[in-house]
């Protein structure tokens, strides 16, 4: 398939812009698009649509906003800071800081937390500033507390680093107790089903194949003007699940459109509300934003299950969601929606009314968004020492051919109870132990090749410890050359080394 | 009018018909909403539209047959300014007292609403609370 993602082949952004401009821009927000096309088809509503509007207005937990306080007489460099008791990172300049929607006030907990204080901020309201610091020449000051305003910041922007999900997973709930998660609270025994987003309104669903949406895209981003800035976190557009990070100037937005919330046992978080235009560039695009709620697929997922990997309990569109009423296992029973469709209507009405009064442009992105990333787990790997940690490098080796009373006498001179019998490049042909020794020396023998054990276990430099220990007491032995992959020996490893090790790990 | 009213059996009342009694005597027809009954004691939600005499007159027949009877005063309050309309409250009302309209508006029906208290819960706006 040769296409240029990206290609303007229906109009230009120029094009469009020119016509905003002039006023007579034709823009649909995606519903209508959506209904325009099943009465009059793909090919010509693609003609005669120039900007799909879309909208969605969720809790975006990945949200905060950067604020720049002002310097205090006698200035201070603030180590940490509380916003109406609710920490702000402080790791950044003597007076940036970033305030994030989930942070949660020390002192009002559950109730009040970042998102909060972004929706005070923007309302306007007065908001409690308190700052310690440690006192350094430059900034002497270490502590502060007064009332701020976002008239008193010098920026104000709202950052947020995983927006706009392109669609997200159904829950529902096969214990017999009532859970409380960031998917609402949800009734035991597949009692009530909660999904998010708004489907055939959803900014990303319109474009999934990333072909209008990229780095500089101007949106709508809580009642004000954003830019897309980038993919965001956890963006993994192959199995459906795009992100945005998008920033925009927090001083021009609106509270209607930035709320702070407080999901029930779960914590604060922050609802945004996300317009994205849609450029009809190609016939590509169009058909993204063609797609109705029963185009648009997820899954019902089962939040009982406490893992990663929560089973899919079946496939579901936006339609039936939407319904109120959904099947599982044989069941009808309520749905209900997470994430305002109300809201994600009226924005992408603002965005479209914004558009046709050509006080909106449209921007073509600088760069487009990846579609090849995928979003990795994270394992947790429990730290425990490897082989080359713990053995010795420095092996007293001897030759097949040696004579049995001067290595005995090695032996005892060094202290060491494990001989590897190497050849002439070094590589392992045998072992011998004191006892095999004392034992050939009893016997009258002469030569090492006629005592030495043929069959050695080995260790692998980054083999665990616990599987060397295993080999241990599977075969009844004390130590193990450590070689390398071509059999080489390259230290030695011994239930002494193992027990020393663990001595210092577990004594004071 | 209409009115709610939570209605408590004390212990030992629950198996005489106090209820059927009061609803031939009054004439009035009420709505259980809600009911937790054991083989001792009881607690029922109803409703009911009468005029105020009447209602009176429903009240004091229980009472004087030593049922307590509590009226219900608007129990619940949401503010619309607070909330959304974004729906996290309704799948889990046990009596479907919630409700999303054509528009996607958030609509109470406070008449059918039996003050569990799920939704206040639920609701991450705190618009919605119980009085
Ligand atoms: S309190 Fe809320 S959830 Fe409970 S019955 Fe009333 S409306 Fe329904
Ligand atoms: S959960 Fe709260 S904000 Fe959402 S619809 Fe219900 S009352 Fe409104």
């Amino acid at each position: 398939m040769g296409f240029v993602r990206g290609e303007e082949s229906l109009r230009t952004y120029e094009e469009i812009n020119e016509k905003v401009r002039r006023g007579d821009a034709v823009v649909m927000t995606a519903e209508e698009f959506a209904s325009y096309v099943e009465q009059a088809g793909l090919e010509k509503a693609a003609k005669e649509v120039d900007v799909v509007t879309t909208g969605t207005f969720g809790a975006m937990c990945s949200s905060g906003a950067f604020l720049n306080f002002g310097h205090t007489e006698p200035p201070m460099k603030m180590y940490r800071c509380w916003l109406n008791d609710v920490p702000a990172y402080k790791g950044l300049a003597a007076v940036d800081a970033y305030i994030g929607a989930t942070a949660m006030s020390e002192t009002r907990g559950f109730e009040y937390g970042g998102g909060h204080v972004i929706e005070d901020l923007v309302s306007g309201r007065e908001v409690e500033l308190r700052a310690e610091a440690y006192g350094t020449d430059c900034y002497p000051r270490k502590y502060l507390e007064t009332h701020i305003t976002i008239e008193d910041l010098n920026q104000a922007v709202l950052l947020n680093p995983r927006n706009a999900y392109q669609r997200y997973v159904a829950a529902t709930n096969s214990t017999d107790r009532t859970l409380y998660t960031y998917m609402g609270t949800l009734l035991p025994h597949y009692g009530n089903v909660t999904f998010s987003g708004s489907g055939v309104l959803n900014p990303l669903c319109k474009d999934s194949g990333f072909e209008t949406i990229g780095v500089g895209t101007r949106i709508f981003l809580g009642g004000g003007v954003g830019y897309v800035i980038g993919e965001g976190t956890q963006h993994n557009p192959r199995k459906g699940f795009g992100t945005l990070m998008v920033k925009g100037d927090l001083k021009r937005m609106n509270p209607r459109y930035l709320r702070g919330a407080s999901i029930y046992r779960y914590g604060t978080t922050l609802y945004v509300g996300v317009g994205i235009p849609i450029p009809l560039i190609n016939m590509r695009v169009a058909k993204t934003a063609a797609l109705r709620d029963e185009d648009i697929w997820t899954e019902i997922v089962d939040y009982g299950v406490p893992s990663r990997n929560r089973p899919a309990i079946r496939k579901v569109n936006y339609k039936e969601l939407k319904s109120g009423r959904v099947v599982v296992n044989d069941e009808t029973v309520p749905c209900s929606p997470l994430s305002s469709i109300r809201m994600a209507r009226e924005i992408a009405e603002t965005l479209k009314k914004w558009l046709t009064e050509g006080i909106f442009f449209l921007t073509r992105p600088v760069e487009l968004l990846p579609t090849d990333t995928v979003f990795k787990p994270l394992e947790v790997k429990r730290r425990e020492p490897r082989v080359r940690e713990v053995m010795k490098a420095e092996v007293v080796t001897a030759k097949p051919t040696d004579d049995i009373r001067a290595v005995a006498k090695l032996l005892v001179n060094r202290g060491v109870d494990h001989i590897p019998i190497v050849d002439d490049k070094g590589v392992l042909v045998g072992i011998v132990t004191s006892w095999d020794l004392a034992k050939a020396l009893a016997l009258g023998k002469d030569r090492l090749m006629d005592v030495m054990t043929r069959r050695v276990v080995t260790a692998g430099l980054d083999d665990s410890i616990d599987s060397v220990v295993s080999k241990m007491s599977r075969y009844n032995i004390s130590g193990l050359p450590v070689v390398d992959d071509r059999r080489r020996v390259i230290g030695l490893i011994t239930a002494d080394d193992i027990s020393r090790r663990l001595y210092r790990r577990f004594l004071p | 009018m209409k009115v709610k009213l939570r209605i408590v059996y004390p212990t030992g009342y629950v198996e005489r018909p106090i209820l059927a009694e009061a609803i031939l005597t009054t004439g009035i027809k009420m709505n259980i909403l809600e009911a937790t009954l054991d083989a001792r004691s009881g607690e029922l939600i109803a409703s009911l539209e009468a005029e105020e005499p009447e209602i009176e007159r429903l009240v004091g027949f229980l009472r004087d047959r030593g049922v307590k009877v509590e009226r219900i005063v608007g129990m619940l309050k949401v503010d619309k300014d607070r909330c959304i309309d974004c729906g996290a409250c309704v799948s889990i009302c046990p009596v479907q007292a919630i409700e999303i309209s054509e528009d996607w508006s958030v609509r109470f029906d406070e008449d059918r609403c039996v003050g569990c208290g799920a939704c206040v819960r639920a609701c991450p706006m705190k618009a919605v609370t119980l009085v």
